[in-house]
């Protein structure tokens, strides 16, 4: 594989898992789940659970917050022209409550944490097929 | 279109939001106002602007005297067709109303980012490359509830979105 072929990788898999939370933060869970691959494996948040189906079932607990995943820093490594991975800072803020009236009130991300994945080509393009997350920082609420 | 062509213009549009907020955060307005397309529309923090030349003059109004800086992340560029694009992203804000960065010695306090909004923008590709024809804001979290100089300086120009309707 040459250089272009691994940049064309690289750009790709970042766009999914950027595409991912994007959907996520928006509740757009059915889609959300799409960009894993049947037999993903997810372990995050104390959650080791493996495909679509149960990450699905897993999704929308945060039903009277808001939430976005800032996702920077991401360096994807190629395997082969189908396998990937990655690792990324993910800076989390959340605050109950919706913006629906105007801005939520904040004073800072709730937790930083380092988020591994890795992706693999399918026939519906690259899909994240093992994810995998650990809070570094996480803010202390009175 | 192919996927290489489609990658070319993620990352076309990936750089003239890039290359906005840098001029943006430098005072660099005309520079900054040059990535709009003529009839560009801006919406954000409910100030509604129209043109590249109203452009201009609320990043005069509202950034000339204090200090910002746009951390723009997540972004995801969707390709319409060769000629148009949308994306969003993150954009994570901070910023200090107490001076210029070049006017001050040494470094502004900070409490952290004053704002976390969701980004919207779209493209059209033009003669001078890619510009974008619409930015939309919206602030999703916020750290203080006072009026900052681009929102001060709408309501006296009758630009803000309710003042319009």
């Amino acid at each position: 594989m040459d250089r272009e072929q691994e940049r064309e990788i690289e750009w790709d898999c970042q766009k999914v898992l950027r595409q991912y939370y994007l959907h996520v933060d928006q509740r757009e869970y059915d889609k959300a789940v799409q960009l894993f691959s049947e037999d993903i494996h997810w372990v995050v948040m104390g959650l080791d659970l493996i495909g679509r189906e149960a990450v699905r079932g897993s999704f929308g607990g945060l039903d009277d917050s808001t939430i976005r995943h800032v996702l920077t820093n991401t360096v994807v490594t190629v395997i082969d022209e189908d396998n990937a991975e990655s690792i990324s800072y993910n800076t989390i803020y959340v605050e109950k409550g919706f913006p629906d009236d105007g801005p939520l009130a904040f004073t800072g991300p709730d937790r930083l944490g380092t988020q591994h994945a890795k992706l693999k080509r399918t026939a519906e393009g690259w899909r994240i097929c093992e994810r995998g997350s650990g809070p570094a920082f996480k803010q202390v609420r009175e | 279109m192919d996927r290489k062509q489609e990658r070319l213009i993620e990352w076309a549009c990936q750089k003239v939001m890039r290359n906005y907020y840098k001029h943006v955060d430098q005072y660099e307005y005309e520079e900054a106002a040059a990535l709009f397309t003529e009839d560009a529309s801006w919406a954000v923090m409910g100030v509604d602007l129209k043109g590249r030349d109203q452009i201009l003059k609320g990043l005069y109004a509202g950034l000339q005297k204090g200090t910002i800086r746009h951390i723009l992340t997540n972004t995801v560029v969707t390709v319409i067709d060769e000629d148009h694009a949308e994306a969003r992203s993150y954009n994570n804000i901070y910023y200090s109303p107490r001076g210029r960065l070049d006017e001050v010695d040494g470094s502004l306090p900070f409490d952290g980012p004053n704002r976390i909004s969701d980004h919207y923008a779209s493209f059209t590709r033009t003669d001078d490359g890619w510009k974008m024809s619409t930015r939309v804001g919206r602030v999703i979290f916020r750290s203080k509830a006072e009026p900052l100089a681009l929102e001060t300086w709408a309501g006296q120009e009758g630009l803000l979105a309710g003042q319009k309707s």
